[in-house]
């Protein structure tokens, strides 16, 4: 048997091809090769992508690195602009994307307005930003007070949809909540604008040499200017009569303005570009002053609304009880809606100095304003207890107490005004 | 892939295997010719392949498959004839080059009509084993049968030529 496999294998070894036949063969082959070239189209990109291209480990790898550094990228881009001001880089990414994302999760009405409450914040702490960056252009400010305007309008708004929606309760949380933030936001920018005020004091002296350089036209026109806010403060100031110290104090605050203007002698592009800084921290300041008041109004519509409603309620359940006890009951809601009556007339005030920290705020406004920069540390911590007392005297409402003070300060700003057109 | 590349490839291929399949095809069907036309229209599909981009991982494995199946094919081609017919009548090349040695070429013819008479799967089997040198596994690959079954049908062919061998000394004898 093995004979058989052994002969097939010497015979197998003996079976080949002659050289010749091989020869013919390759030519024959050659000859087919030459006549079917290789499908160029092959070798171009493949009209029709696999499917399964995303099956392959390679690519899953490179999937899953593109996702977590796109993740890396992505919350650190949207981390860093978080702190941006309009005209930044990253100032659309904030907005866009930061802020709508910020919606996005705010499921709730109550989650929704206090995501108003803080756009808003945010709003006003651009604009303090930008005012404390030197060299801003005056559309990057003027942006940044219509975005203002937008988000206030939107946070009144969504405080309409809620007071639609519900009970007061609700309405007034996001009401003192939209108004205490306005009004930290106010003493801070007016601050600012004090600041801005008493650097522009501080600039012409160190810009002597530049005064070779003056033009009279533009040095008046800058005066001229310089006098328009003077006017607009004294304006202002017998509008909002009320709140004396804090006028008074932006009276200081811009005196001395006019008087620089005139007496001394400026470079052109500064005065003017400081002026406009100036305007427009000033208009951020009038539309957060202007929004106070209206919240403020608001507030007390819906606190008269809630009093309403509760002295219906209790009506009803005074019917049902001895009228002794009915009688305090209701001597206490006409005194509170007195009270409330008092506040409404203390609401025509944009800032609304607490009775009881009187003295105390007085200090701290001569404080802040001898010493600007060691007040704007203490300013954020104190502003939240202003707010506080003065949302205690809304309700307390020592009104005897606050009507004298009106009368001086009414005094005081007649005052003042009438000395700065003495100046002018 | 270049298309030169390619080419260089294929012709590298024909000249490695160009033997061993005209080799595997005279084993299979018993006659030179037709095993030089099967060879070289395996190389012709090769290349037909090859043109396309495709790539190949084991070269001499695909050439055998590619031979297999245009053996098959032939064997389907001319079933009608019987095999001792083609014997007698059209001669028996067995493609066997040593023409000097008679003694060895008569061995051999003999060997081979004995290979012949096998059933087809066992020839295959016992030729790609033994004159090709495939291994059991690469067998198990071209035929898409399992190991096993191909060490049965090698050990079987084994076991018939045995038997016909046997039976062809004894008709030898009373001849």
């Amino acid at each position: 048997m093995n004979n058989i496999i052994k002969q097939l294998k010497r015979g197998a070894k003996n079976t080949r091809l002659s050289s010749a036949e091989k020869g013919d063969m390759r030519s024959v082959l050659l000859q087919y090769v030459k006549s079917h070239p290789v499908d160029q189209t092959v070798f171009a990109s493949r009209a029709i992508p696999s499917p399964y291209i995303f099956s392959k480990f390679r690519n899953k790898k490179t999937i899953s690195a593109f996702v977590i550094g796109s993740l890396l990228v992505g919350s650190s881009v949207s981390f860093a602009a978080e702190g941006s001001v309009p005209g930044d880089i990253l100032y659309p990414v904030k907005v866009g994307v930061n802020e709508n994302v910020r919606r996005v999760v705010a499921v709730t009405p109550e989650a929704k307005a206090a995501l108003d409450v803080a756009l808003v914040e945010r709003r006003l702490v651009e604009i303090e930003k930008l005012a404390a960056l030197p060299d801003t252009p005056a559309e990057l400010h003027e942006l940044a007070a219509v975005n203002l305007g937008k988000y206030m309008h939107a946070a009144e708004e969504r405080f309409e949809t809620v007071e639609n929606d519900n009970d007061g309760d609700e309405d007034t949380h996001i009401v003192t909540n939209l108004s205490a933030v306005l009004s930290v936001h106010e003493q801070i920018l007016s601050d600012i604008q004090a600041d801005f005020e008493k650097k522009n004091i501080t600039v012409p002296r160190h810009d002597e040499d530049a005064s070779e350089r003056r033009d009279e036209t533009t040095a008046t026109s800058s005066v001229s200017t310089a006098t328009t806010t003077s006017q607009e403060v004294k304006k202002e100031s017998e509008r909002h009569e009320d709140s004396p110290k804090k006028m008074k104090k932006e009276e200081h605050s811009f005196a001395p303005a006019t008087t620089t203007a005139t007496t001394t002698t400026t470079t052109v592009a500064t005065t003017t570009a400081s002026v406009a800084h100036s305007e427009h921290i000033k208009k951020a300041l009038e539309t957060v002053r202007e929004s106070i008041k209206e919240i403020e109004v608001k507030n007390e519509e819906y606190k008269k609304k809630n009093k309403d409603e509760a002295i219906s309620t209790s009506t009803v359940v005074v019917t049902h009880q001895e009228t002794k006890t009915a009688e305090p009951k209701q001597k206490s809601e006409k005194k509170s809606s007195r009270s409330s009556k008092d506040t409404t007339t203390a609401t025509s005030t944009p800032i609304v100095i607490p009775e009881k920290s009187h003295s105390d705020r007085n200090n701290a406004v001569i404080e802040t304003h001898h010493d600007r920069t060691s007040a704007t540390s203490t300013r954020k911590t104190e502003a939240p207890k202003e707010v506080e007392t003065h949302s205690e005297t809304n309700r307390t409402s020592t009104s005897t107490e606050e009507r004298h003070r009106k009368e001086d300060s009414h005094s005081e700003t007649q005052n003042t005004a009438t000395t700065t057109s003495e100046h002018n | 892939m270049k298309p030169n590349a390619i080419e260089q490839e294929f012709l590298k291929a024909y000249d490695q295997f160009a033997d061993a399949i005209f080799r595997h095809c005279v084993f299979r069907i018993s006659d030179r010719e037709k095993a030089k036309d099967i060879a070289q229209v395996s190389f012709v599909r090769l290349w037909d392949y090859m043109a396309q981009g495709k790539e190949i991982d084991n070269m001499r494995a695909f050439l055998y498959r590619i031979a297999n199946n245009l053996i098959i094919d032939e064997y389907r081609k001319k079933k009608e004839d019987s095999l001792d017919r083609m014997r007698d009548e059209e001669g028996f090349d067995i493609g066997f080059d040593a023409r000097n040695d008679i003694e060895t070429k008569d061995e051999h013819t003999r060997a081979l009509r004995l290979l012949d008479a096998l059933p087809d799967k066992y020839r295959e089997a016992l030729v790609m084993r033994h004159i090709d040198g495939l291994s059991v596994k690469d067998i198990a690959h071209l035929t898409k049968e399992t190991e096993n079954v191909i060490s049965v049908r090698i050990h079987r062919a084994i076991e018939k030529l045995k038997t016909l061998s046997e039976e062809s000394k004894h008709n030898e004898q009373h001849n």
